[in-house]
């Protein structure tokens, strides 16, 4: 068990020690790296020949052909992406024109709603001719209880008495005394 | 100002190409010819030497350009262009070799030079002897050689071989060839780390003892490399 991880540690940092000569030669070690790892260099001889053999290998990479595209290959690229390019206009165009048509219904949907509004606003709204239009009747009628004759009224409210309804009759509408006769002391001459 | 406006703005003043690119956004055909005659023979030079065939790469590669124009629109600078391009090439490429894959999958009994499944590869001996026969001997020691580099590069899985052209043949830096290939710059160093030990380990054999690459695809260990 100790001797697999013992293993696997060495074989970890044995990878990292491979990466970091990579990463040296790849010139990818921060300045303070690449100076521990050149002292380190320096003074190791198998860490050099290790160093030198990686860089041989890696120019032989050098011996791949660079490819060097034909004029042919430009412009048949050019033409497929033209022929693309005519595709996505002709999908376009094919669309039917919807300006028009979405600033019309936007309009309409504006003042659909506006009236909408207005309507609830007015349903919902207390106002003054409401109490007037519930009095209508009495309105209509105002003429007609304005001949009722005072007796009449006090008549009305001696009822309502009777009827044990307190409405404290106006003194007005109590009964009146019976005016002087013509002749009488105090009467009309 | 945000972060990514002020990023975007500082590609468009350091990389000419992602200023072209910004051109080819606003339709500019001209724009995107000069964008393409600069990169086309870069990016048909990493697709051919990550698939091994060269007809398979112009075809990526105009897959790429075509990509690279419908998404015009879409397009706000968040790399230098060169990353992004080949960041585009590497889905591209990734796309192409699973659906090679599906089919050599669905076709059991492959018959003998079907180049379906994985990029195909000529024997190396065959094609040694088919020169030896015709080259002199400066001439073969060339090709020979360049054959020999080619099987060695053969012999890595696809993320190491991307890695290795593109650090190679683009000069990436880590980051770069991170941000292209979608790992951290940590899992990079790994994996080129291993593909450098890989190519090493084959050169010598042929330099040493003569023995040639064996040219097959190394075993996929995406999903460790993907994971360090």
């Amino acid at each position: 068990m100790n001797d697999d991880r013992r293993n696997s540690d060495l074989s970890t940092d044995s990878s990292d020690q491979q990466a970091e000569l990579h990463a040296y030669l790849d010139g990818e070690l921060a300045p303070d790296e690449r100076s521990r790892f050149e002292q380190r260099l320096a003074a190791d001889s198998q860490l050099q020949a290790e160093l030198h053999r990686q860089q041989r290998a890696w120019d032989l990479l050098d011996a791949l052909p660079r490819s060097d595209v034909s004029a042919k290959f430009t412009q048949t690229t050019v033409e497929m992406i033209a022929l693309d390019a005519e595709k996505e206009l002709a999908t376009a165009e094919a669309k039917p024109d919807h300006r028009w048509f979405d600033l019309g219904l936007l309009t309409g949907g504006v003042l659909a709603a506006a009236l909408g509004g207005f309507l609830l606003t007015d349903a919902v709204r207390p106002r003054p001719d409401d109490e007037l239009l519930r009095n209508l009747p009495a309105v209509r009628d105002l003429d007609d209880l304005g001949r009722t004759e005072p007796g009449e009224t006090a008549e009305f409210f001696r009822s309502l008495q009777a009827a044990n309804i307190s409405f404290p009759a106006p003194e007005k509408f109590a009964p009146q005394p019976a005016p002087p006769q013509r002749g009488t002391p105090g009467g009309p001459p | 100002m945000t972060v990514g406006e002020s990023s975007a703005q500082s590609y468009e003043l350091r990389d000419p190409d992602v200023r072209l690119m910004l051109e080819v956004r606003d339709d500019n055909a001209a724009a995107f010819e000069k964008l393409m005659l600069r990169y086309q023979s870069r990016l048909v030079t990493v697709l051919e030497h990550l698939t091994g065939r060269r007809d398979a790469a112009e075809d990526l590669a105009q897959e790429v350009f075509l990509r690279i124009y419908r998404s015009r629109k879409r397009y706000v600078p968040g790399s230098k262009f060169s990353t992004w391009l080949f960041t585009i090439a590497n889905n591209v490429a990734s796309n192409a070799r699973r659906s090679r894959a599906r089919r050599k999958e669905r076709n059991i009994t492959p018959t003998a030079g079907d180049d379906t499944g994985a990029w195909s590869q000529a024997p190396l001996e065959q094609m040694a002897q088919a020169k030896s026969a015709f080259l002199p001997t400066r001439q073969l020691d060339k090709a020979e050689m360049r054959e020999v580099v080619q099987r060695a590069l053969e012999t890595l899985n696809e993320r190491q071989r991307m890695a290795v052209l593109l650090c190679k043949f683009e000069g990436m830096s880590y980051l770069e060839i991170a941000e292209t290939m979608d790992m951290s710059p940590q899992a990079v160093k790994s994996l080129l780390s291993r593909a450098r030990d890989n190519l090493r380990d084959v050169l010598e054999a042929y330099l040493e003892r003569g023995v040639m690459p064996a040219g097959s695809e190394a075993a996929d260990d995406e999903t460790e490399e993907a994971t360090s």
